[in-house]
């Protein structure tokens, strides 16, 4: 049945998480992105508001609530509008987590989702991205090799975000033709994580590269166990996840730029009253409308385990085309004071900037 | 005759001007990192620099070359490919204050204040766009004879630098536009402060004030022009100062233009290290590999060959023979990036797309190299800078 309502357990979900991130996001947004650095005490609240373990199952000691792909997409937009950056990174244990729950093998997730129903925050990241000019996500120039039943993995990754804490790295690569992904402990031989990146836009969330030497890895490190994984669904639900994020900032744009234009006069009106400033609000407005469709389609289609990478990349694609133009339209409403730093659109800006062009950094 | 060409002479010029740019951009992503601190006057490489243009001057522009009204627009395009706000040696004379003051000032007022730096402040948090709404207020105490100013200002371009500031402010705020009058106030006159340089999305570096004046009394001949009245009909003298912007509007689009070339450049660069050559058509096989051919961009085949002569030599370029030749190899030289040919992939290991650039470049090269003659090696000799470098290059 197509429908757009949303459940009453979806509504009173969008309702807790506007409240959470317009209490704890939105107030440290600023001085986090001014620091470049995520609050340790907001890692903490998140961890124990539960986001990451309460979507385990109770085999792994998680409360085995049953995970909705269109309401985590719907947690993600509210998070996200609070600010992009921390939501990232308080989410992004989720990140690791859902991949070895959703594609790994009993070996895998035994070893790893422990973790993630501890008491402090932990970590793993997707390391996706990597640092070379037409790079796509699915065809990476990482590559394993295997012998004799372990792998051996040479490349480099950048745009890792929590790169600098995590416990874990879960790898892409290329193994022969095939696209896999390897779960890379820090420590590993070989594996060098860089320094923190200095990025444009989401500065509070922590982000690094990664340079991988011949890393020589057992056989239990690949997603899934020998028979591999179906990665590109890894990446499907990243895809559609940074569509959340980038519908969420470009909702935040919005609701900032409209009171703006009513407010502020020249040429003896409130500018909103311009037709050239009212139609451009208009057009904002329609067009995060459209992102949402695509978001909650792709997602709707990750959740019923049917092929989502298509909806997933048109949900992406659009979301960080039209992101980028409402957040530019929006430092363009404020005029000189979209550029100060005295108001958030210019950080939205930058937010949406980095969010178009980056992979992996967050999933549902 | 609608002309698009450059000539020797004023590539010459430009070339110079690349090379500075070359050395300003060396310190771009310090300075935009160091936002709070101000730009230094003078960058160190200044006298090597200036003794070399001195040994190798450049020819005279004549009749024939680019007249210097579009010269500016070209120059402030080339000095922008480095960075926006570094120079090699800041000029001393002209803030958008001293153009108002050139264009409303009475002779006593040129002569007096000529030679300060000035600033312009017109925005305000309350206006922008419609400079008619200035809320700054000017009233005059007739038993001092002093103007008292009362009121804020942002977005103040050099405002921290400057040795003072041409004031927007109005006598009389029922009149509209006709009640606004400039005004000259000297930094350090009580009343008026500099609280802070203003934190902005980019140009980060830049020197970009904002302003408060609380009861700051200036002499009653500090209003430029010296005229008081307020006209009924027109709008004064507002036209004419709103007149200096017509010449500061289009080379701030020339600004915005040097930085967008700059980007293309450093993309077209950092393809270039990694093996992709863009051939300049819109296909999406633009990156399979295939050379395109000269008929690409010169119309059909046969009739590119017809009038041409020889096939074209590069790719996508016409070459020898093509009518526009001379325009299209000067232009060509404006746009490719000098960097593209030097060899640079040996050198480096991968692009470090998120670290700062390398300081390599500052060490080692001592020089920007002045060309030595105005044609294709004045376009390399900006290359060569990098190119001697036998440490890694900067990556901007």
């Amino acid at each position: 049945m197509i429908s757009f309502e949303m459940t009453e357990e979806q509504t009173l979900v969008r309702d807790a998480m506007r409240e959470f991130a317009a209490a704890e996001l939105r107030p440290r947004a600023r001085s986090a992105d001014e620091d470049s650095a995520v609050p340790a005490e907001l890692l903490a609240t998140a961890w124990s508001l539960g986001l990451t373990s309460t979507q385990l199952p109770a085999a792994y000691g998680g409360a085995g609530e049953a995970r909705s792909c269109v309401t985590n997409a719907i947690l993600l937009e509210e998070l996200a509008h609070g600010d992009a950056a921390l939501a990232i990174a308080a989410l992004s244990p989720s990140l690791f987590a859902n991949a070895i729950l959703d594609h790994g093998s009993e070996a895998q997730k035994k070893a790893h989702l422990p973790s993630f129903v501890g008491a402090r925050f932990v970590t793993g990241s997707l390391a996706v991205c990597e640092p070379a000019p037409l790079a796509d996500g699915s065809r990476p120039r990482c590559i394993a090799e295997a012998k004799n039943g372990a792998y051996v993995l040479s490349g480099r990754k950048t745009l890792v975000a929590m790169g600098d804490r995590a416990t874990h790295f879960l790898v892409t690569a290329r193994e022969g033709s095939e696209l896999a992904a390897y779960v890379v402990p820090r420590d590993a031989d070989g594996l060098t994580v860089g320094p923190l990146e200095k990025n444009m836009g989401l500065r509070a969330l922590p982000t690094t590269g990664l340079v991988l030497e011949r890393v020589e890895l057992p056989g239990e490190a690949k997603l899934g166990g020998p028979g591999g994984a179906n990665v590109q669904a890894v990446l499907d639900a990243s895809r559609v996840a940074l569509a959340a994020v980038l519908l969420g900032v470009s909702r935040a744009v919005l609701e900032y730029c409209v009171p703006y234009a009513k407010d502020r006069v020249a040429f003896d009106e409130a500018i909103a009253k311009k037709q050239a400033i009212a139609f451009r609000l208009a057009d904002m407005h329609i067009e995060q409308h459209a992102m949402r469709q695509l978001v909650w389609r792709a997602a709707s289609l990750l959740e019923h385990g049917l092929d989502a990478t298509r909806a997933a990349w048109q949900a992406r694609s659009y979301a960080a085309e039209k992101g980028m133009w409402i957040a530019d339209n929006g430092v363009q409403v404020l005029g000189g004071h979209g550029f100060i730093r005295e108001h958030p659109v210019e950080m939205w800006f930058r937010h949406v900037r980095t969010l178009g062009v980056a992979e992996g950094l967050v999933a549902l | 005759m609608i002309d698009f060409r450059l000539t020797e002479t004023d590539e010459a010029m430009l070339a110079r001007l690349r090379a500075e740019a070359l050395i300003c951009r060396r310190y771009a992503r310090e300075f935009d990192e160091r936002e709070a601190e101000r730009i230094p006057d003078v960058l160190p490489e200044a006298a090597v620099f200036e003794a070399e243009a001195k040994a190798s001057p450049l020819p005279k522009a004549g009749p024939q070359d680019t007249p210097p009204a579009v010269m500016m627009m070209l120059q402030t395009m080339g000095a922008c490919w480095g960075d926006y706000s570094i120079r090699l040696r800041r000029a001393t004379a002209g803030g958008l204050g001293n153009a108002a003051l050139m264009a409303a000032g009475t002779e006593t007022q040129k002569a007096k204040w000529g030679h300060l730096l000035l600033s312009m402040a017109i925005t305000e948090p309350g206006c922008g766009s419609d400079p008619s709404r200035v809320s700054t207020t000017a009233v005059l105490d007739a038993k001092t004879n002093e103007w008292v100013l009362n009121g804020e200002k942002i977005f103040v371009t050099t405002g921290i630098r400057a040795d003072g500031v041409v004031l927007w402010a109005t006598i009389d705020k029922g009149a509209g536009r006709a009640g606004i009058k400039s005004f000259l106030v000297v930094k350090g006159t009580p009343g008026f402060d500099v609280p802070h340089k203003e934190k902005k999305l980019g140009i980060r570096a830049d020197d970009t004030a904002a302003y408060v004046f609380r009861d700051c009394r200036i002499p009653r001949e500090n209003l430029l022009g010296g005229d008081e009245s307020i006209p009924k009909q027109s709008s004064g003298g507002f036209r004419g100062v709103m007149k200096t912007f017509n010449m500061t509007r289009p080379l701030t689009a020339a600004m915005g233009l040097g930085i967008a070339e700059a980007a293309l450049d450093a993309t077209r660069d950092a393809l270039a290290e990694a093996g992709v050559e863009p051939t300049g058509r819109r296909a999406p096989a633009a990156w399979a590999g295939s050379r395109p051919r000269p008929s690409d961009s010169c119309g059909s085949r046969r009739s590119s060959r017809r009038r041409n002569g020889p096939s074209c030599s590069a790719p996508g370029w016409p070459g020898r023979g093509c009518p526009t030749t001379s325009s299209r190899r000067s232009a060509r030289r404006m746009r490719a990036p000098p960097s593209a040919r030097s060899p640079r992939a040996a050198s480096r290991s991968w692009a470090p797309w998120a670290s700062p650039a390398t300081t390599s470049s500052r060490s080692g090269c001592a020089t920007a190299g002045s060309p030595t003659s105005t044609r294709a090696p004045a376009r390399s000799s900006g290359s060569s800078s990098p190119a001697v470098c036998s440490t890694t290059p900067a990556t901007i």
